[in-house]
């Protein structure tokens, strides 16, 4: 074993040169070889003609379809009055282009441009064990093309849409632009990162389903993709919030309370309690939140859901005290998301005591509007349960980007599953 | 004829029988009416009767005589005229001026004994009300509360109460000759418990019928009228004024003061922002059995109207935002061309 170790090290000492050598040269051949298919796009306000965003692309068809995030040009698409788009091709020349295609689920958008060119990638899927080396390139908080080493780590497990984790540092700029494997394949695309080389990429596979929808049908007024994503949102909730309080049901015990947790396999939960010696009272919090949400624009996010339960309870003061308490936890209990008020509308809230077998509740609903989107709605649940003297639970359900049939359906599957667990 | 004799503020100083003709009006003892005014000379002017009709008439003196804005010689004086001298203003009436009837006196006494309570009472009333304060503010409290504590919020709130009651003491000293000063504590403490009474209980109903709507106006009613009731009170402390007069002085100022609140609120809707929710939040120690509740299903079928007020709010913004880039179709046209001119540009560099 000690033979075995030592001898790893030295390996590892004396690999060194024409190894590392071979790697790097290695990567400067991908570069040599594909950077010319990597593009740098850019969203332009039309009034000042000072770009907004930058992000990164590449062409996938000989007719100079591009592909790249839908969060780099969501502006376009949702004012496409106010913004445009343009990219630079391999020799650095500035060219329009246009937003054809959107997946806003899977973060993924088509640009043409009148470019025919025999430079371009062929997207196929292509499958991948757990450490193959990934070549990612893009620009880089725009300093210029660049390429990234890095390795392909597997789908994440708990996300709600598959998402490749790269092991590798991608940057703001990055996105859109592709990942390659050794061969020279587009595995994925830049998406989005969580710091640290932690970094996550778009499978290929929907990028393709976009593209061969993109080809297929002529190009749509600007209007017709903001009803596009529209009826992605629509579907995609439909889908999402399809098994939640219906494929488990677990419950968690708080205090006396039982309440829902884990309401489908995508969310991640977590627990913790406030005991301080000098404090009145007791809390103990449990939350569940999805892990995934949709980018719609820099100030607007969708398909997230939380829950969050809160119990309180006190033997030190008395019943008036206690509630005084109880009501201003209620009150900084969070619940509103944060969102601009040209995306949203404000919130509309209603409140009412609510009877049920064994336990009554003060319940409020809460909702609010995308306002480019009918049909979607934020709504948020909250409750507090009435009628003991020295306990109280504290509870909300947050969904962001869901129908109203829906929002009312979770609302009542939630309130349905508070319970006191004794009395 | 009578002659009164009216200072700076409108205030009749006295009155003179004028009888033996002529009398002499200035500032020197030795004249029939004499006027405390350094600016009367003293020997300032004569009142005569020149067949049948009376006159007042300027010595020469320094300042002059006037009438309304011109400075006369010779007056001719009827009833009711008004005359100045120096920064005295004389008037004059024929004794037969009719007078009002006098007003009924329900209360007895004289206006200088009003007191809302004599002083031991008072300083009771203004014990109590600061101990209620101080439970409230007890109930209130969610942390370890020292008795220390207690006392220092009490101590502020009474230091708020006697500021308010000694400026109404101040006037009171000016109109009447007397502080009051304890009657004008004693007086706002009660409102003091009134007005933390009239919240709990807002917050009670609150709390019951979580559906009732009206309760935020029928509260702000209820607070102006507690404040009209403070202010008539302290009016009748500090001042003379009829009862009819103090009333419509009170109900202005609370008018005045809910028009300012109602002002900031409609400000605040205004600014409705899309990440703040705003609901009933009131929890109270009652008994399950004792609340009055709906069903679950009821409650989630009337969030129907929920849907109807978000849909009305984005229509509304949509409608909005159509009226204001009624323009856009024309930016976008200056827009189009400099979207051709990039690549060329572009290429020459």
């Amino acid at each position: 074993m000690q033979a075995a170790l030592g001898l790893a090290l030295l390996v590892a000492l004396s690999a060194p040169a024409s190894a590392q050598e071979q790697e790097s040269s290695a990567t400067a051949e991908i570069f040599r070889r594909f950077a010319d298919r990597v593009v740098k796009i850019e969203v332009v306000e039309t009034g000042s003609g000072a770009k907004a965003t930058v992000g990164s692309g590449f062409v996938a068809t000989a007719a100079g379809h591009l592909i790249t995030n839908y969060h780099v040009i969501s502006q376009v698409v949702l004012r496409p009055e106010r913004y445009r788009v343009q990219w630079y091709d391999a020799g650095g020349r500035v060219r329009p282009g246009r937003v054809v295609a959107v997946d806003v689920v899977r973060d993924l958008a088509v640009v043409t441009t009148d470019a025919p060119t025999d430079r371009f990638f062929t997207l196929a899927p292509v499958p991948l064990p757990q450490g193959t080396r990934l070549y990612s390139l893009g620009h880089p908080h725009d300093l210029g093309l660049t390429i990234v080493e890095g390795t392909y780590n597997g789908l994440l497990e708990y996300s709600l849409y598959p998402k490749i984790h790269f092991t590798g540092p991608i940057n703001p700029g990055m996105s859109g632009g592709p990942a390659l494997a050794p061969s020279g394949k587009v595995v994925g695309v830049n998406v989005s990162t969580a710091g640290e080389e932690v970094s996550f990429l778009v499978p290929i596979e929907p990028a393709i389903a976009l593209l061969s929808r993109a080809v297929a049908v002529p190009p749509p007024a600007p209007k017709t993709l903001l009803a596009d994503v529209g009826a992605q949102l629509l579907e995609n909730q439909e889908a999402y919030l399809a098994p939640l309080f219906k494929t488990t049901d677990s419950a968690v015990r708080l205090g006396p309370f039982l309440v829902p947790t884990q309401p489908a396999r995508f969310f991640r939960c977590w627990g913790d309690a406030d005991r301080r010696a000098q404090q009145l009272y007791e809390a103990v919090q449990h939350q569940c939140s999805t892990d995934d949400y949709i980018f719609l624009s820099g100030e607007e996010s969708s398909g997230i859901v939380t829950l969050e339960h809160r119990v309180v309870s006190s033997t030190k003061l008395n019943p008036l005290r206690f509630y005084a308490l109880y009501q201003r936890q209620f009150q900084n209990a969070t619940g509103g998301m944060a969102a601009g008020d040209e995306e949203m509308t404000a919130y509309r809230c209603q409140t009412r005591n609510v009877g049920r077998p064994g336990i009554v509740i003060r319940a409020i609903v809460c909702f609010r509007r995308y306002r480019k989107f009918a049909g979607l709605y934020d709504a948020v649940v909250k409750a507090a349960v009435l009628g003991a003297r020295d306990t109280g639970l504290i509870t909300s359900l947050t969904l962001s980007g869901v129908s109203f049939p829906n929002a009312e359906r979770l609302a009542k599957s939630f309130l349905e599953r508070i319970r006191w667990a004794r009395r | 004829m009578i002659l009164e004799v009216v200072d700076g503020r409108g205030r009749v100083l006295h009155r003179h029988r004028l009888a033996a003709l002529p009398v002499t009006v200035g500032r020197a003892y030795d004249c029939d009416v004499i006027l405390d005014d350094p600016y009367v000379d003293p020997r300032h002017l004569t009142i005569g009767v020149d067949q049948d009709a009376w006159y007042a008439e300027d010595n020469g003196s320094a300042n002059g005589t006037w009438r309304g804005g011109a400075r006369l010689e010779r007056i001719p004086i009827v009833s009711g005229i008004e005359i100045r001298a120096g920064r005295t203003t004389l008037r004059f009436l024929d004794p037969t001026h009719p007078v009002p009837a006098a007003l009924a006196d329900r209360r007895g006494g004289s206006p200088a004994s009003r007191s809302f309570a004599d002083p031991t009472t008072g300083l009771l009333i203004v014990a109590a009300a600061m101990t209620a304060y101080g439970l409230s503010m007890f109930l209130d409290s969610t942390t370890s509360l020292k008795p220390a504590g207690v006392a220092s919020s009490i101590v502020a709130m009474l230091l708020i109460a006697s500021l308010w009651a000694g400026a109404w003491a101040l006037a009171t000293r000016m109109a009447a000759g007397r502080l009051r000063f304890v009657s004008h504590l004693a007086w706002a403490s009660v409102f003091i418990v009134a007005f933390i009474a009239a919240n709990s209980a807002g917050q009670w109903v609150g709390f019951f019928f979580p559906g009732f709507r009206g309760l935020s106006s029928i509260q702000l009613l209820l607070m102006t009228g507690l404040l009209t009731c403070l202010l008539a009170g302290h009016l009748w402390l500090a001042t003379e004024m009829s009862s009819r007069r103090r009333w419509r002085v009170a109900i202005t100022t609370s008018l005045l003061a809910l028009g300012v609140v109602s002002l900031f609120t409609l400000t605040e809707a205004a600014t409705d922002a899309s990440d703040s929710l705003s609901f009933a939040r009131v929890l109270k120690p009652v008994s399950a059995g004792l609340v009055p509740t709906s069903s679950l299903d009821d409650f989630l079928s009337s969030t129907e109207r929920l849907r109807a007020a978000v849909d009305e709010l984005a229509a509304k913004a949509e409608r909005e935002e159509a009226a204001a880039g009624a323009k856009t179709p024309e930016e976008a046209g200056v827009g189009q061309p400099v979207h051709g001119d990039v690549a060329p540009q572009a290429a020459r560099r």
